[in-house]
């Protein structure tokens, strides 16, 4: 039997979650620049400060309170790119994130470890986080790294660059890295450049994104901005971990801490953004609720997935790159 | 500061799954009519051949079979006379259970032979007390929607087996049931001993407490067996839920398209039969199809592909406004182990977010041969989890609370705030799961694993639950018409 091409025929290419809508996503967003027009963001740092004034913000010194008229947002949101190259240290590890393309990484980071030898639970050190890296080079469907766990063993002041170390020497996929602080942003940065070349050519393909997280509700402490910003001067992307709890410190209804999780997000864009126009900048999430019974940080709960599906869409929404918890 | 109400926005009332397009469903649509046009169906029951061509079916007989062509706009008319809603009766009012487009109930997986003993915790054969317990610890479980029959008594005679099942159901639950019959015989004692424990025939045809499963043989065939008993359960004004359990690669195409368009005239024909017997019978879209995995040999019931035909399968009872019952939840594991919970979450997840009516598939291991009773309890736990999940996040000015989040600033804690306190049961909450500290963890469980204290709650729940009682001497009268039932069979040599 002849069966003939049907004229253009509307389909659906794969399985979706229907979430928020159009309506919806523009309801959480107008919602944001009320708050982040009126109530406004806790900045620490004296140049972020400085940078946010001259961008347009209004900024109250006194109480380090920084307010955003909408259009610093919305301009902010428009100059950042929607895609985000992920790269590898070699071309095969590249991975491109956009719209509803779909990528797998490891939780970081594990403070505590299960000893696959021993059965222990205890600290995590340098030698596991090696092992960690290890593994997850080898396996096929984590397109990217995140730093797994911390190096406990050596000293505070220096975990993130051991981390970096650790990591860096044991898989040449994409990193997803805390620096913790500037200082030991700046010696990451040596490091990746050591590993490609020079700093031009870190440039170029940048093998590492910083990832830094606000504080909730509505603070933006001193490392956090130090970190956006050496980020975007040299040209590293930034990955920004909403850490909001709801019910803790954000509203216990999840529309609410949707609003102040995205106040947060968007007004480190807006720092990232005036640093250097045009940088690399990832929507992230790890925001779950507390059970007000237990007091604990639910990691497990249906709602933390349902925050991670809902902050997918909106990033969706702003085209944005999104990383979010799951799983 | 006034925030006055919005002019109509769009909102989602929940989160869903974007699974086809009217385009797409119309093609599965288009390509099932022209199998049954076409191809047919193959029918090895008389009875049954005479109502299909009384209907307008083209027919062809052979030795012991016909295959019978059944035009589209037969299709397309059985289709619409079976009624839109169903309301799943239970013994009382307040378990009854309403289908309408988009509302998800589940329940456990129906027809295994083994059980893992609570006690021993060996594998083995299960009885028809064993039918009556697993059921009693289901009508206490809030989780569980309608009831399942959970599992064969195989410890009596052959023949009899269906109307024990439910004799051992009905005295462990209010819940409406669904079952199969071993025979159209049978499904009248059936309907005898449901109309005893409802208070009479005249209240059964109110409330009819039971709906048969029949299931096609895939491909497209129908056995005597299973055209008697939807002949019978028609006449009688029982509902059916047709169920086929295609293999793709095995007895379905390797490809899911194809399985579902299969499937669906596997559905459809049950359904013409049934509303040419008798128009406006309820009927139920049911599905327990999946992949043969072909490394193995076995139907992989933990598969993605369980998830995705199933979920695909809600999409298309929608499609013909009819009330579902697909699978979802099931495992392939031996023990309730890690796997178990991951096969779990992963396709009762797909089958609810597809709006499925009923979600059937917790409680069960091994391709659907084992159930246990420790995975009904945590598939309990996390089927709660999962109808929170598709409630979605609600955008709107009570949710957003926008004074509060002034209110409390950049310096303020939520948790101290009354607005916290007042939606505090807002929030989902576990039993099993266990969200404590490490250290809380510990003390409260000295480390013992979820399955362990799950059987823990199966034991408290069958020493401490009674299921809603059976009108005075319904009981007594039931083992008496099983008595008679059971010498009438003997009489005809076992069958």
């Amino acid at each position: 039997m002849k069966r003939r091409i049907k004229a253009g025929k509307k389909r659906n290419s794969g399985f979706s979650l229907n979430v928020l809508t159009d309506d919806e996503c523009n309801e959480i967003h107008l919602a944001t620049l009320d708050v982040l027009k009126h109530t406004g963001v806790f900045v620490e740092h004296a140049e972020a400060l400085q940078l946010l004034d001259g961008g347009g913000c209004i900024v109250d010194r006194k109480n380090n309170v920084v307010k955003f008229p909408h259009w610093v947002v919305e301009d902010a949101i428009r100059t950042a790119p929607s895609t985000f190259y992920a790269y590898g240290r070699r071309p095969e590890d590249d991975v491109v994130l956009e719209d509803n393309r779909v990528t797998f990484t490891n939780f970081g980071e594990g403070i505590m470890f299960i000893d696959p030898y021993t059965g222990e639970h205890r600290d995590t050190t340098k030698a596991d986080l090696v092992k960690a890296a290890r593994i997850i080079d080898s396996l096929e469907h984590v397109e990217t790294y995140e730093r797994a766990m911390c190096s406990h063993d050596k000293p505070p002041e220096v975990q993130a660059i051991h981390n970096a170390e650790a990591s860096l020497t044991n898989t040449t996929k994409h990193h997803w890295l805390g620096p913790v602080n500037g200082y030991q942003a700046d010696k990451v940065i040596e490091m990746c450049a050591a590993i490609v070349g020079s700093k031009e050519k870190l440039r170029e393909r940048p093998l590492l994104s910083f990832a830094t997280c606000p504080i909730s509700p509505l603070k933006l402490p001193d490392h956090h901005c130090e970190i956006v910003m050496k980020a975007a001067k040299n040209g590293l992307g930034v990955l920004i971990i909403g850490m909001a709890m709801s019910g803790g410190s954000s509203p216990i209804h999840l529309a609410g801490t949707l609003v102040i999780q995205n106040c947060e997000i968007l007004s480190t864009l807006v720092l990232n953004q005036l640093t250097r126009k045009g940088s690399q900048f990832v929507y992230g999430t790890s925001t779950c609720p507390m059970d007000l019974r237990m007091a604990t940080a639910t990691v497990g709960s249906p709602e933390t997935g349902m925050i991670s599906a809902a902050v997918a869409r909106l990033a969706k929404y702003y085209s944005l790159p999104s990383f979010v918890a799951g799983g | 500061m006034k925030r006055m109400s919005r002019s109509g926005i769009g909102t989602t009332a929940g989160f869903g799954l974007g699974a086809f397009s009217r385009d797409e469903l119309d093609s599965i649509h288009y390509a099932t009519l022209q199998i049954l046009q076409d191809t047919g169906i193959k029918v090895m029951n008389k009875e049954a051949l005479e109502i299909f061509q009384g209907g307008g079916c083209a027919i062809e007989r052979f030795d012991g079979y016909g295959i019978v062509k059944i035009p589209s706009y037969i299709v397309e008319e059985c289709a619409f006379w079976a009624p839109r809603t169903i309301v799943y009766h239970g013994r009382d009012s307040d378990d009854d259970y309403v289908t309408e487009p988009n509302r998800v109930g589940f329940t456990t997986f129906g027809g295994c032979i083994n059980v893992i003993d609570l006690f021993t915790r060996e594998v083995r054969r299960a009885t028809k007390k064993d039918c009556g317990e697993i059921t009693r610890v289901c009508d206490y479980l809030d989780e569980i929607c309608v009831a399942e029959r959970v599992v064969n008594s195989t410890d009596v005679p052959d023949g009899t087996i269906s109307v024990h099942n439910l004799d051992a159901i009905l005295k462990n639950t209010g819940k409406h049931v669904f079952l199969g019959a071993d025979s159209p015989r049978a499904l009248q004692v059936m309907i005898e001993l449901a109309a005893i424990s409802v208070g009479g025939k005249g209240e059964f045809h109110k409330r009819p407490l039971f709906t048969v499963n029949v299931c096609p043989i895939s491909p497209l065939t129908f056995p005597n067996n299973t055209c008697e008993v939807i002949i019978e359960a028609a006449k009688s004004g029982v509902g059916v839920m047709v169920m086929p359990m295609a293999l793709s690669g095995g007895t379905s195409s390797a490809t899911l398209a194809g399985t579902l368009a299969t499937h669906n005239a596997e559905v459809l024909s049950g359904i013409v039969l049934a509303q040419l017997t008798r128009k406006g019978l309820p009927c139920t879209y049911a599905s327990t199809s999946t992949i043969l995995d072909l490394r193995f040999g076995t139907s992989a019931i933990g598969s993605p592909e369980y998830g995705m035909i199933n979920a695909s399968i809600a999409k298309l009872s929608q499609y013909y406004r009819l009330p579902s019952f697909v699978g979802g939840g099931a495992s392939d594991s031996k023990v309730p182990d890690i796997q178990s919970g991951y096969e779990f979450t992963l396709s009762a997840t797909l089958s609810a977010l597809a709006g499925a009516n009923i979600v059937f598939g917790s409680g069960v291991l091994e391709q659907g041969l084992t159930i246990d009773y420790a995975k009904i309890l945590m598939d309990a736990e996390m089927i709660r989890m999962i109808q929170i999940a598709i409630k979605g996040v609600e955008i709107s000015d009570e949710k957003l609370a926008m004074d509060v989040i002034h209110e409390v600033g950049h310096r303020g804690a939520y948790i101290t705030h009354e607005h916290s306190l007042r939606s505090m049961r807002s929030q989902s909450q576990t039993k099993l799961f266990d969200r404590r500290s490490r250290n809380d963890w510990m003390e409260v469980t000295q480390g013992k694993s979820m399955p362990e204290r799950a059987y823990e709650t199966a034991i408290e729940i069958l020493q401490n639950h009674q299921p809603s009682p059976l009108p005075p001497g319904a009981s007594e009268a039931m083992n008496e018409i099983i008595k008679e039932f059971e010498k009438e069979i003997a009489k005809q040599g076992g069958v």
